[in-house]
């Protein structure tokens, strides 16, 4: 073997040094070797006993090898790790190798695990023949130790080339949690020179680690030398290390989310027990309300695992089976208390929503508290009170959590202790804040409640923190895990424009984006909002998640988005912070009443009008009477949800402590629901089955208007007898008349029509507490039930079943390609909407071939160009599902999108299994 | 005359296709091929004349077509007998009928490229021509590129080279980029496709010489025409100047059912099959080591 000897300059401190280089050809594995204390970097060619053992492996397997003099010593100085890490960047641009596996022993041992724990991606597997992995705990045996007489010499050197600080930062039994590639780590058991207790204790610490393979060998020192082809097979059985976040148990509730948990809520138990125990007399129900959740935080059992990173999850206050201690009727009569008497609900206002984080990461909650403190004092109102008891509960609770983990978990529980009144300081403050707060608040029995803009509200915390991008990356992972237990749809929303209007993308974008691929949940509902000048790089970012298939993220376009909540009076700064609640909702987090919404079914108030066909001698009186009677059903259901409203008076059904988290509620010393927030109410009134409607429109105006191909009468005796005897007019209807989706002006016109007529239909609708009725078009999953009223329809669509979803071209229907698809749907405005959702699907083969991301993006850039709305992804073959029918058993991981939200496909209702296999998959 | 200029006949327009050039592109498939290979893709763009195909899946059997026209011989081979009016496809219910080789105006074609015009300029796409053989149609092929090229639309044409040099010269100056197909080895060229290789290579090589980008294209077909003697030719041709890549086409049966669809069933193509990936490698090799 004839290796080549490269010399370069040290960028660190222009020191010459070199490295011997055998290149076994392109794309080849690459052994690093890093020799050990008084050799040089010549060691694998020279000393006989290496040269054995090494250099039959490098042929066997065809391996590359680089070793390292590496300033011409064993240590793994700040310089040294700098050093390795230019070579190791360049080599791998100059001679093209595809991996980099670490082969050393000894200090050489020593200094690559701490390399590979500061630049794990530089390395793809380690082969460790002897290291010691605490440099401090090392260099004190090595002071007081007698075993052998090259110790002085080693705690001579070793006290020389670390700076104190090193041995906190070059520590690998602190920051073994990097080490995550596969790790082959053998010692020798008799081994003087370092005792074997160094890989011991390593050993425990990583007892989780899947790829991490360690074992004690007979012999000293150089014992592990004879094995290292041994260790180097072992390698390559071990995959690459996803590491283990645990997922809650999956058992809570099937299917779709919306629908309660069946278990046992403590919040609910011991509220309701507070409320019991004060009936309603003149003491203020937000004071009652306040106390309730004051005494439902103080007797909560905790009862949380110390192995967890941050306090709080689903278990904290829910529990699948009734506990030993709880009498099964008392928790019945306690709950149904707080449920009647304890709680607003979704339609009036009460989820749906987030906290106002960016002043809880800024300011703390002691500021909370200080503000509702001067509030009580300046105001004197019962509201401001209830704000302070609650805020002070919520306060408490992080105090509680903090004794309750001090033994176990001393750093965390301080923090928690800290952040019950003080501003977070780091990264993981500022999580742990965000994270406990949105546990508490569900434990009031609120669902899908949001994070809002993570990526904006803690990216301060991040940087001051200069925290490592795996360490944070691991961090969101395991908040992100948590949210799986929850099972409901948790948006998480990342990029987007910044209140000054400049782009808003940041590294924790990035990193959110990394964390949701890595935990793969139904419920990290993740949300990108682009603009026309959103990153090119972050685009693509977006495509390349999308294009695993598991439906996130969703696309929301600033450029709607943000008018359309102008158009309630927003102010631009305020309209350019917004997120996205549940699916796609979109408000201003922690400065508006909580989102709410309700089904409007006007595909059959459609139907009803295609009914009267007879009366009309032109498509435009057709139309007109569909209109006006969207004006009069919408009127009723405006009427319908005062009603609500009403009964639901914030005097009766108070929320003082998400009122406290709300501006301007403290200022005013209003409730949130009562005049407090700083912007009004939107009601959303979710429009059913546009789409149906466009093609009906569109075949009648045709077929019946303009080209007289079917007569009204035969029109009509079809669609009452739902086409029996009439299968050659249904299937003209279906055939010979254009569908929305194929980018044809004729229909995609009519569907503009439609969209703005909801919006304009809405426009003056205001609610009785000044709020804003808002037209919607993310029906969830409610095309299905709705449709089940609706009778057959001209489009050709059949009684009782589904009519379109959300705003998307009726399924199956698009068949001129994703070019003709986004052109369709770009056509309406949807700037008087305040969301939509539009499904497109595509086939894998698409993302088979290399720029298929790169057309995505290119797909995506005109949508949002063109003023599209809101679109999502899915990437699947019927195939695929029509097999996970079949045997759901091999597909329990399989995450699919259903509309506004992602779900696991085995566990949805068969009638929305249906609905996403009807769609049409485009890409070839 | 203005009228082949200005008209055309097309069996198909696919938006948003990948693998005929670079980028999101139109691909426009004009009707009619001089050549007959055996494996054909396209088997129904072969015939000059209008024919119209069946789907047998939609039909719903309610007879309306028998009506219109002399009979069920209507949309059957001899195609002679099919006038490309159009009208039982218009009339029937259930989508079952497609007219191919219809006349389609230069105007016409356009106005539907140019939808995806966005989506051209983001992705480095435009229009393809294809077919059929589109330099079988020279002055509507050259009218379309030379309209595509005034609204600044990149432009591809995908050829079997097997027309006279005077169709490729009325192409030429509205053509960016060239996919010009070898289908066979020079000495088995006239069995497999029926049409004469001296041609074919003729052209390529004047084409290169007048300075083009060409794009070689290879149809492999395992029982046809994957052999050495193919290959031979085409690592010869990829080292001369302006030949940017040699692209091996991996033969797909997605022509027997479009047959039926017209008609046709060929025999042969029980014995054809798509060459394994080793192959498909190692051919791939030899073209990379040229």
């Amino acid at each position: 073997m004839n290796p080549v000897r490269y010399e370069y300059v040290s960028k660190v401190d222009g020191l010459k040094d070199w490295y011997l280089v055998h290149d076994a050809g392109e794309n080849t594995t690459c052994v690093v070797w890093l020799h050990g204390h008084g050799s040089h970097g010549d060691q694998p060619f020279t000393r006989k006993d290496v040269v054995a053992m090494l250099h039959p492996m490098l042929e066997k397997y065809d391996l590359s090898i680089i070793s390292f003099n590496l300033r011409d010593n064993a240590w793994m100085s700040r310089a040294a790790v700098t050093d390795l890490r230019d070579q190791l960047l360049e080599c791998r641009e100059k001679y093209r190798f595809s991996r980099y596996i670490f082969i050393t022993g000894s200090m050489g041992g020593t200094g690559s695990l701490i390399f590979a724990t500061k630049y794990p991606e530089l390395v793809d597997g380690l082969v460790i023949g002897g290291a010691a992995t605490d440099i401090w705990r090392y260099r004190e045996y090595c002071r007081t130790s007698t075993a052998h007489q090259v110790l002085p010499e080693l705690f001579q050197a070793i006290d020389e080339h670390y700076a104190p600080e090193d041995y906190e930062s070059h520590n690998v039994s602190t920051h073994f949690e990097k080490l995550t590639m596969p790790i082959v780590f053998y010692h020798g058991i008799d081994d003087p020179v370092m005792p074997v207790s160094e890989m011991s204790s390593l050993q425990e610490k990583m007892k989780d680690f899947p790829n991490a393979f360690f074992k004690a060998v007979p012999g000293t020192h150089d014992a592990p030398l004879a094995y290292m082809p041994e260790m180097f097979e072992k390698l390559s059985g071990l995959r690459d290390f996803q590491p283990v976040y645990k997922r809650e148990s999956a058992s809570i509730f099937p299917g779709a989310p919306n629908s309660i948990r069946k278990g046992y809520n403590l919040y609910g138990y011991y509220a309701g027990k507070y409320f019991e125990q004060h009936p309603v007399n003149d003491t203020p129900e937000c004071i009652v309300h306040a106390r309730a959740l004051d005494y439902a935080l103080q007797q909560l059992p905790l009862d949380f695992p110390a192995d967890q990173l941050f306090f709080g999850g689903v278990e904290l206050f829910f529990y699948t089976t009734c506990p030993d201690w709880l009498d099964e009727e008392e928790y019945q009569k306690y709950y149904e208390i707080t449920v009647e008497r304890g709680m607003r609900w979704f339609r009036v206002g009460w989820d749906h929503a987030a906290p106002d984080y960016n002043t809880l990461m800024e300011r703390g909650i002691g500021d909370f508290i200080r503000r509702a403190r001067e509030a009580k004092e300046k105001l004197g109102k019962p509201e401001s009170e209830a704000m302070l008891i609650a805020l002070e509960a919520y306060s408490g609770f992080f105090r509680r959590a903090g004794e309750f983990w001090s033994k176990e978990r001393p750093v965390e529980a301080e923090r928690l202790r800290r952040l019950a009144l003080e501003p977070p300081q780091s990264f993981a403050d500022g999580l742990q804040l965000m994270w406990l707060t949105f546990v508490i608040l569900e434990s009031q029995l609120r669902f899908h409640m949001a994070l809002a803009r993570m990526d904006q509200y803690l990216y301060p915390l991040y940087q001051r923190d200069n925290i490592d991008k795996t360490a944070a990356l691991n961090m969101l992972c395991h908040v992100f895990s948590k949210i799986e237990g929850f099972h409901e749809v948790t948006n998480i929303c990342i990029g987007g424009v910044k209140p000054d209007g400049s782009d808003a993308v940041n590294d924790l974008s990035y990193l959110i984006l990394k964390a949701v691929r890595r935990v793969h949940s139904a419920s990290t509902n993740l949300s990108a909002r682009l603009h026309n000048d959103s990153p090119d790089e972050f685009v693509m970012a977006c495509t390349e998640l999308i294009s695993t298939g598991i439906g996130f993220p969703a696309i929301m376009n600033d450029g709607v988005y943000i008018p359309s909540l102008e158009w309630c009076g927003i102010p631009p700064e305020a309209a350019r912070d917004y997120a996205l609640f549940g699916c796609v909702e979109g408000n201003i987090p922690g400065r508006a009443p909580a989102w709410s919404d309700s089904r409007f079914n006007m595909s059959e108030r459609f139907a009803e009008v295609m009914m009267q066909l007879e009366r009309f001698d032109t498509y435009e009186e057709l139309w007109n009477a569909f209109t006006a009677s969207m004006s009069d059903g919408l009127q009723k259901h405006l009427e319908q949800y005062d009603g609500a409203l009403r009964f639901a008076d914030p005097a009766t059904f108070p929320d003082p402590l998400l009122s406290a988290l709300t501006r301007d509620c403290i200022a005013r010393g209003k409730d949130m629901n009562a005049g407090g927030a700083e912007f009004p109410r939107q009601h959303g009134v979710g429009m059913i089955g546009p789409a149906t409607i466009a093609d009906s429109l569109a075949a009648i105006k045709k077929l019946v208007f303009e080209e007289k191909r079917i007569s009204k009468s035969e029109l009509i005796a079809a669609l009452k007898n739902n086409f029996e005897g009439f299968e050659e007019l249904r299937q003209t209807l279906i055939n010979c008349a254009p569908k929305y989706g194929n980018d044809d002006p004729y229909v995609d016109n009519i569907m503009a029509d439609i969209i703005r007529t909801c919006g304009e239909k809405c426009v003056n609708l205001r609610c009785c507490d000044g709020g804003f009725l808002r037209s919607a078009m993310g029906s969830n999953i409610s095309n299905i039930s709705c449709g089940a009223q609706v009778p057959a329809t001209a489009d050709g669509r059949l009684a009782g079943t589904p009519v379109s979803d959300a705003s998307s071209p009726n399924g199956g229907m698009d068949r001129n390609g994703p070019t003709a698809f986004i052109n369709s749907v770009i056509t309406p405005d949807y700037s008087s909407q305040n969301c939509t959702v539009v499904n497109m699907r595509f086939l894998p083969e698409m993302f088979q071939e290399e720029d298929g991301c790169r057309k995505l993006a290119v797909l995506l850039k005109r949508f949002i160009s063109g003023g599209g709305h809101e679109i999502q992804f899915n990437v699947t073959n019927n195939q695929t599902l029509q097999d996970a029918l079949e045997n759901p058993e091999k597909y329990g991981d399989l995450i699919v999108r259903v509309s506004g939200f992602s779900a696991f496909f085995t566990r949805l209702i068969p009638a929305v299994q249906q609905d996403i296999i009807r769609r049409n998959a485009h890409g070839r | 005359m203005a009228d082949e200029k200005n008209y055309g006949r097309i069996f198909d327009i696919q938006r948003c296709c990948s693998g005929d050039g670079p980028g999101i592109r139109t691909t426009v498939f004009l009707q009619g091929c001089p050549l007959h290979c055996l494996w054909c893709h396209n088997p129904e763009s072969q015939s000059f004349l209008p024919q119209v195909s069946f789907r047998h899946e939609s039909c719903i059997n309610c007879g309306k077509c028998r009506k219109l026209a002399p009979g069920i011989e209507c949309r059957k081979f001899p195609e002679h007998r099919c006038s490309g009016c159009g009208i039982c496809v218009k009339e029937c219910p259930a989508g079952a009928l497609k007219l191919l080789g219809r006349k389609v105006s230069v105007q016409e074609v356009i106005q539907t490229v140019l939808r995806d015009k966005f989506f051209y300029q983001e992705s480095g796409g435009g229009l393809t021509l294809s077919g059929g053989e589109p330099l079988a149609q020279p002055e509507f092929a050259a009218e379309l590129l030379k309209t595509a090229k005034q609204e600044d639309i990149h432009t591809a044409v995908e050829t079997s080279g097997a027309v006279p040099w005077k169709n490729f010269a009325e192409v030429l100056p509205w053509c960016d980029l060239w996919l010009f197909d070898i289908k066979a080895a020079p000495e088995r060229y006239a069995e497999l496709t029926g049409g004469d290789y001296a041609l074919v290579k003729n052209n390529s090589l004047q084409l290169l010489s007048a300075g083009k980008k060409v794009i070689l294209r290879v149809p492999l077909v395992c029982g046809a025409n994957c052999e050495d003697g193919l290959l031979n030719e085409l690592v010869t041709l990829s080292q001369l100047p302006g030949v940017v890549n040699v692209d091996i086409l991996p033969y797909h049966d997605m022509g027997k059912g479009k047959s039926t669809m017209c008609g046709k069933i060929e025999p042969e193509w029980e014995n054809f099959s798509a060459p394994p990936p080793e192959v498909i490698n190692f051919w791939k090799q030899q073209l990379a080591k040229a």
